[in-house]
């Protein structure tokens, strides 16, 4: 059986258990992946929380959507947070190497994959980065997450997509899928996500999680009772 | 129980020195057989060399870093007339690693004032016999592991002297890392957010005895305050001999190798869960025909882990001459010892600060520009969230 690595804890201890880690590994590459409002953001910044406790962490912001104020509800503590925005190119993938290099970050999310991989040389650079990444991560014991888009399924099968170098290397793959918006009385106030452990690198003995999500960043656990919350 | 702890700073270092002079002020590392960092200088332990660390590792993290083999010969003759300069009162004496043994003082002194001439005296004698550069630190209390802490946290040549009632505010500030708890029960405690001994003994004993068993029972304990180990002679009560008969008899060292480490198993299981490990192995090999041979094994610190014990024991039995096949193994445990520290940090970690992100951030931003950013609350009570923040460039 493999060692367990030292982890992060999401802070839902349903979807810590279907990692097989107990959490976000440090020294490995997860790969969040999900659609928009699929919670991913919000998993990725729940761990970042709780990584804070350990030391300081960034958040390669490629997308520049990050919102503070949802980071602040997630638990993120603002005053000790990087918030790193360089423009999509190559510069972004080597500052990306130098940040992780540093040994000063022990978690880094980045948001997300597809705006470091959409030029053609970014995505050469990367591809050709990620195997040093992986040994580098190893030795500095830093948390790298990646965020995306999920491709479609036919791009995968054909090792087309842009994720494809990142998929091999991820030592978890999580994927969050939108379930459906839950309320009260007609308001709607969370809504209901499944996670899924599409790939970990230790052994677990369930790959699917239920989360509900609220709209001001709390999280709710499961399990819950559909008839009675949703609205429509 | 009134146990004393005679510490030597820097022990093998110093020795080291003596024969090249020429080292005093610079990193140095010892290195032990097994090509692993066994003692450092303070210069190297500020610059992340740790104990139990390979060499190649300590040269990345120190790259001036000097490296030196351990004289075993002088070493053990060096500790061979610390511990004499100790039993010499005619007590109770327990070796704890190079330069440091525990003494038992129950029959003799069990207060303050009676103890302070007492070990006085005793870091006198030790000073005289080991030399100039060679000054004892002292600690004493009524538990072992406390009493080792008191030592450590004490300078050379001072005392630290505790009673039952200190025992809880001494022990709580100091570092995690005074525990010999293996690395990786340390690094999950580090990111747990546990730094402090007194923030390990605060949790629930149930807990960590879920997670980190026997041994993280044991240490937290210690971490209480609550250490009932006696000090026991020089030679800790070892495990009997164990036998391993080999049929059919063979010549492979990879099948023996596998035969004694299944059968070493269950003992060091327990030595680990008493955060013991194995100084002195002895292996005798008895070969078709009647032949014999006997390969003794000393390590530098106690070894619990089966990993470090099987390249110890693979590395003599590949060297050792085989005049024919194996028909039968003796294993004796000669000597055991409490775990070496991997590394004496006895100070505790400072909280965490922005001054290396912002000293990294310079670094950066001279290559790739201003991109780095500092979130800051401004009107935190405005409905729309994207103005209840400003952004900063952090330079």
């Amino acid at each position: 059986m493999p060692t367990l690595p030292p982890a992060v804890s999401t802070g839902i201890s349903s979807l810590d258990a279907i990692t097989g880690c107990h959490g976000i590994p440090l020294g490995h590459i997860t790969l969040l992946s999900g659609r928009i409002t699929s919670g991913k953001a919000t998993v990725a910044y729940m761990a970042l929380a709780n990584a804070q406790h350990a030391g300081n962490v960034a958040i390669l912001d490629l997308a520049h959507n990050c919102d503070p104020d949802y980071m602040h509800g997630c638990g993120i503590d603002l005053a000790h947070l990087f918030l790193v925005r360089p423009n999509p190119g190559v510069g972004a993938v080597d500052l990306l190497l130098d940040l992780v290099r540093s040994r000063q970050l022990c978690a880094i999310v980045v948001n997300g994959l597809a705006d470091l991989t959409y030029q053609r040389s970014a995505y050469q650079r990367f591809n050709a980065a990620v195997s040093p990444l992986a040994q580098l991560l190893r030795s500095t014991a830093c948390a790298l997450i990646f965020l995306d888009d999920p491709s479609p399924i036919w791009l995968r099968w054909l090792n087309w997509d842009r994720s494809w170098a990142i998929r091999q290397r991820a030592a978890l793959h999580i994927e969050m899928r939108f379930e459906q918006d839950l309320g009260v009385s007609r308001q709607h106030t969370h809504h209901a996500v499944s996670a899924h452990t599409l790939h970990s690198r230790w052994p677990h003995k369930e790959s699917e999680a239920m989360v509900e999500i609220a709209i001001n960043g709390d999280i709710l656990i499961g399990p819950y009772d559909y008839s009675q919350r949703r609205h429509r | 129980m009134s146990v004393l702890c005679c510490y030597v700073p820097d022990f093998l270092v110093h020795l080291a020195g003596r024969r090249e002079p020429d080292l005093a002020s610079r990193p140095l590392a010892l290195l032990g057989p097994d090509e692993h960092v066994c003692a450092a200088s303070p210069q190297a332990y500020q610059a992340g060399v740790h104990m139990a660390m390979p060499a190649r590792q300590a040269r990345t993290h120190c790259p001036g870093l000097i490296f030196r083999s351990v004289d075993m010969a002088e070493a053990q003759a060096e500790q061979s007339a610390f511990q004499a300069t100790l039993a010499a009162w005619g007590l109770p004496v327990e070796r704890l690693s190079w330069g440091a043994a525990y003494l038992d003082l129950h029959d003799v002194a069990r207060s303050k004032t009676d103890v302070q001439p007492l070990a006085g005296e005793l870091g006198r004698q030790v000073h005289k016999q080991l030399g100039q550069d060679q000054q004892p630190a002292i600690g004493w209390d009524s538990g072992k592991f406390t009493a080792r802490a008191a030592a450590l946290r004490s300078r050379p040549g001072r005392m630290r002297l505790l009673g039952k009632e200190d025992e809880v505010t001494f022990l709580s500030p100091l570092p995690i890392t005074l525990l010999p708890l293996s690395h990786n029960v340390l690094q999950q405690l580090h990111w747990l957010g546990i730094r402090t001994l007194g923030q390990f003994a605060a949790l629930p004993a149930v807990a960590v005895q879920q997670r980190f068993g026997a041994a993280g029972r044991q240490a937290q304990l210690w971490a209480r305050g609550k250490d009932a180990r006696p000090v026991r002679p020089t030679v800790n009560a070892a495990p009997g001999p164990i036998t391993i008969d080999l049929d059919p008899p063979t010549a492979n060292t990879s099948l023996v190798l596998a035969a004694a480490m299944h059968a070493l198993q269950p003992t060091l299981q327990e030595m680990s869960a008493h955060l013991e490990g194995c100084r002195r192995l002895r292996a005798d090999l008895h070969f078709l025909g009647g032949e014999t041979r006997i390969a003794d094994m000393a390590v530098v610190e106690p070894i619990s882990q089966p990993a470090s014990l099987q390249s110890l024991l693979a590395y003599h039995l590949r060297t050792l001459t085989w005049p024919n096949e194996l028909l039968r193994l003796h294993l004796s445990i000669l000597e055991t010892g409490e775990l070496a520290v991997q590394q004496l940090a006895l100070f505790v970690e400072q909280p965490l600060e922005k001054a290396p992100l912002v000293q990294m951030a310079k670094e950066l931003a001279t290559r790739y520009g201003p991109v780095f950013l500092r979130a800051e609350f401004t009107n935190p009570s405005h409905p729309i969230s994207a103005r209840r923040f400003q952004l900063h460039a952090l330079i």
